[in-house]
């Protein structure tokens, strides 16, 4: 099995939750879930989109508010079930 | 002390958690909004706006009548013909339909068995449509 060497690489902070705001949010901090939910925000807004047709019969993609709602409640639910496995957890 | 290539995989992990987790709700949305759309137009689900239609208290508003399978139905009409069910199906009818509630819940709500509630939104259903029917039938200017 090949390991993918992380320390080649280089980060990409722009695109990646930094680990202590995991932490933090993993426990249920708020403003670290804010900023989780800030970084996903376009993806959710993306993911959110449906067909709709606006005044003149054109059909347009309108980012439904209630899917939206619907996202962002279950990202903070699955966030607060993830589990860090660590050495000393894998031992228990 | 935790290495860095740890913290970095965690990172990875939580990404494509998160992704995964965005991606499976968001497929799971739009099935549960197409199907609903496909079978039935709950009162809760209509904007602000569109629920004032109803309440509208002006009978001669063309606005207060939707068209329904070929069939105009007014407001007055609609509230008179639930008013004409017996009190146990008006009571279903108003908490699934107006309060949006599921079977489930109104089971929990009312302490009656949950097929019990289905059975009797069915019968409600049907009596309102004969109802309609009959009505439409009889003076087709309504």
């Amino acid at each position: 099995m090949t390991v993918r060497a992380f320390e080649d690489d280089p980060i990409p902070t722009n695109r990646l939750i930094p680990y202590p705001v995991i932490i933090c949010a993993v426990q249920g901090d708020p403003t670290a879930m804010d900023q989780v939910i800030v970084h996903f925000n376009p993806y959710i807004a993306y993911l959110s989109r449906r067909n709709a047709r606006d005044e003149e019969g054109f059909l347009i993609m309108i980012t439904d508010p209630e899917i939206e709602a619907r996202l962002i409640s279950r990202l903070v639910r699955a966030v607060v079930r993830f589990k860090i496995i660590t050495e000393t957890n894998q031992l228990k | 002390m935790i290495p860095e290539s740890f913290e970095l995989g965690v990172c990875y992990a939580f990404d494509s958690y998160c992704k995964r987790t965005l991606k499976n709700e968001a497929i799971n949305a739009h099935k549960a909004l197409n199907r609903r759309k496909k079978r039935i137009l709950n009162f809760s689900d209509l904007a602000l706006d569109e629920e004032y239609l109803f309440i509208n208290p002006d009978p001669i508003d063309i606005l207060s009548e939707y068209r329904i399978n070929e069939l105009w139905i007014s407001n007055e009409l609609l509230k008179a013909v639930i008013e004409n069910l017996p009190e146990h199906l008006q009571q279903i009818i108003n908490l699934y339909y107006f309060d949006g509630l599921n079977d489930r819940k109104i089971s929990e709500i009312t302490k009656i068995p949950r097929s019990t509630i289905q059975n009797w939104r069915a019968s409600a259903l049907e009596k309102l449509k004969h109802d309609l029917e009959k009505i439409a039938h009889d003076c087709p200017g309504i």
